[in-house]
């Protein structure tokens, strides 16, 4: 008995609390399970000394394995399978002698009765081992049998209810429409209803009103933001790379993408590949490379100060520990100094998983940004597809309205003073010098980019009149193909104007082309009977033209020799006239070149808003070294000291034996996504669930180990898991079921029985009240206030801030508040700063994003009671929701009040609520009456032209909206 | 995360809440005990202070309250209170190779600089001779309240990661800071004001940023983050009202938000709309407390001119007033941050501009607790996030010192430090720490024991791991620093 005696050593470690379970599901009769029962005991207690870390290992001992924890010598092993008396862990545990009692009381973790005797019964039970629960492959089960057969909607509320049955439970009911409607768009949208969307829902009787209303938010790009915003705080997003320098790198092109992807239901297996290993596809297009930018969204140094090789392992380190986090919902952190004290994964493991990560191109050029970049135009943002569907309608209305044009009008034949049916020169230099109003057309049919068609002007020989033509001439400013006129006051230098066509007219097909030149006044370009109104004009028109001494010459020009031998009309030239009158206006075809050139302006203007919108931006993402970096075990996680050299692998724990190893990136990533990873699909699950339970079905999100919590419904869980992987990965599906269940249609209300039985609502009796998100609390104001701006995508914006905010921390840059449109934007467009973000969306648990969040901290503390009251963002909104209230509903406060109501909450307020309300704000309106400054500076309304009881009524209802956008029950999701 | 941490909302009545609290959930969320009663006596300011997790302190506490006074960027411990001849008579020489051999390189210099003494006088003060330089000789008048570490060391020589190192005890970001593990730990003694408040001063250009994580909240709850007050009209973040609306017509809105939650908790019974009345309470309670606390003209003329500080102009010197008036109101950790001391180049000039504004003040706040009666009580602590080289970085009159973390001075005075104490030194160039090295976990360790907590029990379950300010690397209280 004595010969193991030393082989349990006491050991100073460090105090905590022990993981409290409240599952009661033990009972010493019952047959045990060892991941359900025993193992929370075990990992808690006894593996941090007898678990699979091998340095801090005591007396050789593991017993999160049966092997060793049974040993070779029956009559000294720890545990003695089916005899716990002759067990020398139940010898330990009871002992009372301080020298031998496990766990060592300076653990400061003793094992309570109850489970002692779990272990007891174990051990009697023949110590059965089994695998961690979340390292063998979820098992679809069949659905429960329960005795409420018409509560269950889908198979979610099977399992939930068959929960709750055998608890002795009883579900809540269901809430109530107005509530419905203002919960599950709130949460799948990330903004409130409007009251015709919530009328809309109360009236439609149909039996599947719910499930529609669910696909009608579902399809929008609201959804896809909301969505897009719980995977940001995942991959860290933000617009700065961190550390003191925090300056701006392009990652939001890489947001826009997730948006999308999400937008178009991208499968979630494909949405990992190319987020992980996107680059390394074959034929990777740019938008996948793109996504690749999920990992360059982790801090990075920069500048002298930073060892560089320290600070570019830190942030491989960041993409190991963020895929545990993510994709396994481990804890890998531990291993990059020793192996994990509860998982199964070595430091070695750790280490074999970085080197798939530490091939990535790394301070290439100096201290730039270091790291791979790709120059991406942004075609695929839904802005741009928009612009494009714009740019499409235009051009089929111009195709259209070009069609069957009339003929162009002819000059009156008493204002032509020459006609000319193809090139010539007229041989007399002194006629045709017209000095004062002249009109020239021609019919031209030409491929070339330089023509002239009539000129009386050189310019090298110091001979300058007027001269029209196709391309100026090849002149340096010129555009080829055009139509050009340019007319000198004075031949020797140039004092005129020089005029080109918008449009090319060398395609080769026959257009109908005229210049009017008015003294003094205008230039105009004619192209098939239309006014170009766009037409490039510089310089001033001159009031007179010189006379030049050379000749008329028609389809060719001069340069600089008395001979017209350049610049000759190559193609078709008939029908050119010579008027001395401006009489442009007769060739005109009236409205429906009117309406063609309109069409031209807008496409113009397209053009324009369409260069500025594809500006091509650098945005960091991964790219392979052709040759692999080797890769060491760190030794106590330091960079300088290397240890052992590692290769390619996943962690052993999940290797299957015969099948391949994961060698890269691509390979790492499709093995996550594969059916050998117990892991990823009820990680997602979980998180999904949390995101509108509040707690996943797995409270510890990140951390499905050994030391998390066990599943509250562990079946549900895997069939959840198992439903995700059948559908392909269907995101929008699981997230469909999940808020189209009975469980989450479920009143918020509670019940005395079931908080006193179930405090934390493990077995989801009722739907959790959840505080809304930071961006959440913004949007809705704004919404609700009708500020809001609908543009989703593009470069983050500058809702105001302090203005002296960043410089109090001595931070480089300076906060300029966005203006116009993009200071209501929705809120995950705020520029992330790391090191300061706004400090707003700081107070109100918004996450820097320096590493991975999966959940975040929800705080109740008074400096949000400031931002929200007094706030110039929230302000404004109380002034705009206070405005539209009076704006919208004539003078009747009940009517009123109501509006302001249901534009929030969704609801009516009911009787007290009128009371207390209307008191107050006909109180307010007196109080404001009376003080017309105030009232003015409360409504946000500026200058005096307006009336002052107007004033006061706006102020009264400003102070009143921002009451109600202040109440729990606004910033709650129901 | 465990389940005492996941803060749910669900309902509960209160009792129940905080019966499970104060058992087995204990660690993790501690509820705000401004918790109330169904019969809402909210915004009662005795019961709005939040207690600490640690319900009956390890040993009794020296120490109640902490000012931590940073001088951001790393002062130089040869140049103010680490005297090394050596460093004069080699003036000028290469730096000898082997001092640099445990260690991968400087943080800016390049090359083998050359070594650099001192400019000043040192000189003993006190009847405990306790050495500071001409420097300081404000602070040279109470020389003996002071404990001089002059063997401190510390794990990086870049700024970011070593004011985590000196706040949070790891280099790394995200984890909670000093003044948060005492929020948490010890709870708070004013429920008007926060508990853990940052002041600013220095330079405004050419300084190291400050950064958001320097006084986080890391894994700790978000009330446990220190709150940074600002400079002008207000000194918390949207403290006033917008224009128009008055204290009346404040409270008036303040009632009729809470007359809508208290129905809502009534309808519902979720006690974080309770919190949620309490926190708007404290809020309006701040309106006031907050500009009546930092009004310094309420200070008499002496007590301005000891200090040098002047109300309408922010200085290091007020904040040093402002820190006292902060403690005296029981805050439990104030941390000045006053920017400016990396003199990497010109440092005669900057130190001497930095000690200029930094010396008189400190000098005027250790006597000025001391009368009040607070320095028994409270620990004032002062340093940077390392020293600075004994080396010249650029040569000439222009020259400065580089970051330097293997040896380096810091002090402590009050709160059970033990005064007139020099300890621990380098070797004689002032480079490596040479006898009774202090580590920064050391120091850790050390202040939270003179707040009555064992370091070794201080921890918070995050991600299944048991995490303290210290941690896995060995750590130790300094007996030998306290009195």
């Amino acid at each position: 008995m004595r010969t193991i005696v030393n082989r349990f050593l006491r050991l100073t470690v460090a105090f905590a609390i022990p993981v409290l379970s409240l599952l009661n599901w033990a009972f010493a009769d019952e047959v045990l399970q060892f991941n359900r029962d025993v193992q929370p005991i075990l990992g808690d207690r006894c593996y941090a000394c007898h678990g699979p870390d091998e340095d801090s290992r005591e007396a050789d001992l593991r017993l999160d394995q049966r092997t060793s924890a049974l040993g070779t010598n029956a009559d000294g092993a720890a545990i003695v399978p089916g005899r716990p008396s002759l067990s020398e862990l139940i010898h330990r545990i009871n002992s009372d002698d301080p020298d031998e009692i496990m766990p060592p009381p300076s653990h400061n973790k003793p094992l309570s009765d109850s489970d002692k005797k779990v272990l007891s019964s174990w051990i009697a039970q023949g110590a059965k081992y089994e695998r961690h629960w979340s390292f063998t492959p979820p098992r679809r089960s069949k659905l429960p049998m329960v005795g409420a057969r018409d509560w269950p909607i889908n198979p979610i509320d099977h399992f939930v209810l068959a929960r709750l049955q055998e608890a002795d439970f009883q579900p809540s009911a269901e809430a109530g429409r107005n509530t419905l409607v203002r919960r599950v768009t709130l949460d799948l949208t990330g903004l409130p209803p409007t009251p015709a969307e919530v009328d809309g829902f109360r009236q439609d009787t149909r039996k599947d009103a719910y499930e529609r209303l669910v696909d009608r938010l579902m399809a929008t790009q609201s959804y896809a933001e909301r969505r897009a915003q719980d995977w940001l705080d995942l991959a860290r997003y933000a617009d700065t790379r961190g550390f003191a320098d925090d300056k701006m790198r392009v990652m939001w092109p890489w947001r826009d993408w997730v948006i999308h992807a999400i937008d178009r239901n991208l499968p979630f297996d494909q949405f990992t590949v190319e987020q992980l290993a996107g680059d390394m596809l074959p034929g990777a297009t740019d938008d996948q490379r793109l996504a690749t930018g999920f990992h360059r969204n982790a801090p990075q140094a920069k500048g002298m100060t930073y060892p560089v090789e320290e600070y570019r392992i830190k942030g491989v380190i960041d993409r190991v520990n963020t895929i545990g986090r993510v994709w396994l919902g481990l804890t890998m952190d531990c291993a990059q100094c020793h192996d994990h004290k509860f998982d199964p994964i070595t430091q070695q493991d750790y280490y074999s998983m970085l080197a798939i990560f530490n091939n990535i191109q790394h301070s290439g050029v100096g201290f730039g940004q270091g790291g791979p970049t790709m120059n991406y135009t942004p075609i695929a943002s839904p802005k741009n597809l928009q612009l494009a569907e714009q740019r499409r309608r235009l051009e089929e209305e111009l195709a259209e309205a070009t069609e069957n044009l009339p003929q162009p009008g002819q000059l009156d034949g008493s204002d032509v003073i020459g006609t000319w049916e193809g090139p010539e020169v007229v041989a007399d230099p002194a006629k045709f010098s017209v000095v004062g109003d002249l009109t020239i057309v021609a019919k031209v049919r030409t491929t070339e980019t330089v023509a002239d068609i009539v000129s009386k002007y050189d310019w090298r020989a110091k001979q300058r009149s007027y001269v029209f033509g196709i391309g100026g001439e090849a002149d340096a400013g010129s555009l080829p193909g055009h139509l050009f006129f340019w007319v000198s006051s004075r031949a020797e230098s140039f004092s005129g104007v020089t005029v080109y066509s918008s449009l090319p007219v060398n395609d080769g097909r026959e257009h109908h082309v005229a210049v009017e030149f008015a003294a003094g006044k205008s230039v105009r370009l004619f192209i098939d009977g239309i006014e170009d109104t766009m037409a490039k004009m510089t310089g001033s028109v001159p009031a007179s033209i010189a006379i030049s001494d050379r000749s008329l010459a028609v389809g060719s020009g001069y340069n600089g020799d008395p001979q017209s031998s350049d610049f000759k009309f190559k193609g078709e030239l008939s029908g050119v006239q010579l008027s001395d009158r401006a009489v442009g206006d007769d060739l005109s075809i009236g409205g429906a070149g009117n309406q063609v050139a309109g069409l031209r302006m807008q496409l113009e203007k397209l053009d324009k808003t369409e260069a500025e919108r594809t500006v091509i931006e650098t945005v960091p993402v991964m790219r392979e070294l052709a040759e692999p970096r080797p890769t060491f075990v760190h030794v106590r996680g330091d960079f300088l000291d290397r240890g052992e050299q590692v290769h390619p692998a996943v962690p052993a724990v999940f290797a299957v034996s015969g099948s391949y190893q994961p060698r890269n990136r691509l390979e790492f990533a499709r093995w996550l996504m594969s059916d050998q990873n117990p892991l990823v699909a009820r990680v997602v699950v979980n998180r999904f669930w949390q995101s509108y339970f509040g707690h996943g079905l797995v409270r510890t999100p990140d951390d499905f180990g050994v030391q998390g919590t066990i599943p509250t419904h562990p079946l549900l869980l895997d069939w959840l898991a198992s439903e995700f992987v059948a559908s392909g990965w269907d995101m929008k599906r699981i997230n469909r079921l999940i808020v189209t269940s009975k469980t989450y249609r479920q009143s918020a209300q509670v019940s005395a029985e079931s908080y006193k039985r179930d405090p934390t609502n493990r077995l989801l009796t009722q739907m959790p009240r959840i505080r809304l998100p930071a961006e959440q609390i913004r949007d809705q104001a704004l919404a609700v206030s009708g500020l809001l701006t609908r543009a989703v995508g593009g470069p983050p914006v500058f809702p105001a801030q302090p203005a002296d905010y960043w410089q109090q921390r001595v931070l480089p840059g300076k906060w300029l508040s966005s203006t116009g449109d993009d200071r209501y934007r929705r809120t995950m467009y705020t520029y992330w700063r790391r090191m300061a973000l706004h400090p707003s969306m700081e107070l109100l648990n918004a996450p820097a994003r320096e590493n991975c969040v999966v959940k975040r901290d929800v705080s109740n503390i008074p400096t949000q009671a400031l931002v929200l009251l007094n706030d110039p963002i929230f302000t404004e909104t109380a002034q705009a929701f206070a405005a539209r209230i009076v704006h919208e509903v004539d003078s009747d406060d009940t009517k009123r009040l109501a509006r302001m109501f249901r534009l929030l909450l969704a609801r009516s307020p009911d009787q007290d609520e009128q009371r207390r309300f209307l008191a107050y704000i006909v109180r307010l309106g007196e109080d404001f009456n009376k003080d017309s400054v105030a009232a003015r500076a409360v409504a946000g309304i500026s200058g005096d032209v307006v009336a002052k009881e107007y004033a006061a009524e706006c102020a009264a209802w400003t102070l009143a909206c921002s009451v109600l956008l202040n109440s729990d029950e606004a910033i709650t999701r129901p | 995360m465990t389940e005492s941490e996941c803060g749910s909302t669900s309902p509960m009545s209160v009792k129940r809440r905080v019966f499970l609290r104060e058992s087995a959930m204990g660690l993790g969320s501690i509820a705000l005990t401004s918790m109330l009663g169904p019969e809402g006596q909210a915004g009662n300011p005795a019961k709005d202070r939040h207690e600490g997790i640690i319900r009956q302190l390890h040993r009794p506490a020296r120490a109640k309250r902490v000012i931590f006074l940073f001088m951001a960027g790393g002062p130089s411990h040869v140049d103010l209170f680490d005297p090394k001849p050596l460093l004069n008579k080699m003036d000028g020489k290469k730096i000898p190779p082997e001092l640099l051999k445990d260690h991968q390189q400087f943080a800016l210099i390049r090359g083998m600089p050359a070594i650099k003494g001192s400019p000043y006088r040192f000189s003993p003060h006190g009847e405990s001779g306790t050495i500071v330089s001409e420097l300081m000789p404000h602070l040279a008048t109470v020389a003996d309240e002071l404990t001089v570490v002059r063997s401190m060391k510390t794990t990086t020589n870049v700024h970011d990661p070593g004011v985590n190192m000196m706040n949070c005890g790891s280099v790394l970001f995200g984890r909670p800071t000093l003044g948060a593990w005492l929020s948490y730990g010890l709870g708070s003694e004013n429920a008007n004001l926060p508990n853990y408040i940052v002041l600013t001063s220095g330079p405004l250009k050419m300084a190291q940023p400050l950064l958001q994580s320097f006084w986080g909240n890391g894994f700790l709850d978000s009330r446990h983050q220190g709150v940074p007050f600002l400079k002008g009209p207000d000194p918390v973040l949207h403290l006033t009202n917008p224009a128009g609306v008055t204290y009346e017509r404040r409270r008036e809105q303040l009632d009729l938000i809470r007359w809508m939650n208290e129905r809502q908790y009534q309808k519902f019974n979720d006690p974080e709309i309770l919190s949620r009345v309490a926190s708007y309470e404290m809020a309006y309670r701040m309106q006031s407390s907050v500009p009546e606390l930092t009004d310094l003209n309420q200070e008499s003329k002496q007590t301005l001119a000891a200090y040098g500080a002047d109300p309408g102009k922010p200085s290091f010197a007020n904040n040093c007033l402002l820190a006292r008036r902060l403690v005296e109101r029981g805050v439990r950790f104030v941390q000045l941050y006053d920017r400016g001391w990396d003199s990497h180049t010109h440092i005669e000039y900057q130190h001497k501009r930095q000690c200029g504004a930094a010396d008189q003040p400190i000098a005027a706040l250790l006597k000025d607790l001391r009368q009040r009666g607070l320095l028994d009580d409270t620990l004032v602590i002062w340093g940077g996030e390392f020293g600075r080289t004994p080396v010249a970085q650029v040569s000439g009159q222009t020259y400065g010192r580089d970051h330097h973390p293997h040896g380096f001075t810091m002090w402590m005075a009050g709160g059970g430090a033990k005064p007139g104490l020099t300890y621990g030194e380098t070797d004689e160039f002032g480079y490596h720490v040479a006898d009774n090295v202090v580590h920064v976990r050391d120091l850790h360790a050390t202040i939270l024991h003179l707040m009555g907590i064992d370091h070794h029990r201080f921890k918070y379950r995050f991600k299944g791991l048991d995490l303290g300010l210290t941690g896995v690397e060995p750590a130790r209280v300094v007996k030998d620093l306290i009195g």
